[in-house]
């Protein structure tokens, strides 16, 4: 069972840094005694660590169920927030961090997902002759992509080392169950980065990659 | 200072991760045994140098290590 907090201790965890975007991890002593570690999510809401499988583990949860799900405020005596000196392991089961790609774990591609490519090469080398992708390559998702419009975009967004504009974008459709690694850009040649970046682990197979079309430089 | 790398080099590449969209960060290894590290490499073919490698020719390496 999740635990509100009061007002007091709202108004307390808000002067104090968050672990991650949106919550704290912290220690708390329960009005039973109990000291339980677990996530404190925007300063309101207390999940146990024992309780996270249960409650997080559910396909897709909105804050406001897990808001209505909880107790009222007074079960929680004293909050301390202890995310510099404990394992993060546990909420990062529940948490995605903000990772690049190539540290992130083995996830597999949905049926019908699409993914796209920016590149300054209308030949780009890793499209082979057939239309697959080589191994280790990377990619954005379509949904990520719509958010460069232009090739210089392109190049700021998924920090490409070129200054050239990246005005040819390739599609690629792979088969479902397709081995991906997915993450965020990391700043990087004074760029910003921030774009979702996909590397295909095992390529994508023939007649998967389309393209390229051509977008603005700038 | 820019370098076009030839077919093998590139072919050796392709082999290899990228490091980030559209381009891969090698070592390259000299026949003088020098390496100047982490070199950007674009589409497997377009390789910058610093500057004081200005004349270094294809001839002058002797490998490509790629960073994975």
């Amino acid at each position: 069972m999740p635990y509100k907090l009061d007002f007091q201790q709202t108004h307390e965890l808000l002067t104090q840094p968050e672990s991650g975007m949106g919550y704290q991890i912290v220690e708390t002593v329960m009005r039973d005694a109990a000291a339980l570690k677990g996530v404190i999510l925007n300063a309101e809401v207390f999940i146990p660590f024992d309780k996270m499988q249960k409650i997080m583990g559910r396909q897709y949860l909105s804050f406001a169920t897990i808001l209505m799900e909880a107790e009222q405020p007074g079960y929680i005596r004293k909050i301390k927030v202890i995310s510099k000196e404990i394992e993060l392991r546990e909420s990062n089961k529940f948490f995605t961090k903000s990772t690049a790609a190539l540290k992130a774990d083995i996830t597999l591609s949905s049926k019908g997902e699409v993914f796209k490519r920016f590149s300054d090469y209308k030949n780009d080398k890793r499209v082979t002759e057939s239309g697959g992708l080589l191994p280790g390559s990377f990619a954005t998702t379509e949904e990520d992509a719509c958010n460069a419009t232009t090739g210089s975009q392109a190049v700021n967004r998924y920090a490409m080392p070129s200054d050239e504009p990246a005005i040819y974008v390739f599609t690629i459709k792979p088969p479902e169950k397709t081995e991906l690694r997915r993450g965020v850009v990391e700043p990087a040649y004074g760029k910003p980065g921030g774009g979702i970046e996909v590397i295909f682990v095992n390529g994508s197979s023939e007649k998967t990659v389309t393209g390229p079309d051509t977008i603005p430089a700038k | 200072m820019k370098l076009k790398l030839n077919e093998s080099w590139t072919k050796k590449l392709l082999k290899f991760p990228e490091a980030g969209m559209g381009y891969q960060r090698v070592d390259v290894v000299l026949k003088s045994g020098e390496i100047i590290k982490d070199i950007v490499v674009l589409n497997a073919e377009d390789i910058t140098l610093p500057d004081k490698y200005l004349g270094l020719k294809l001839e002058d390496i002797s490998d490509l290590r790629v960073k994975v």
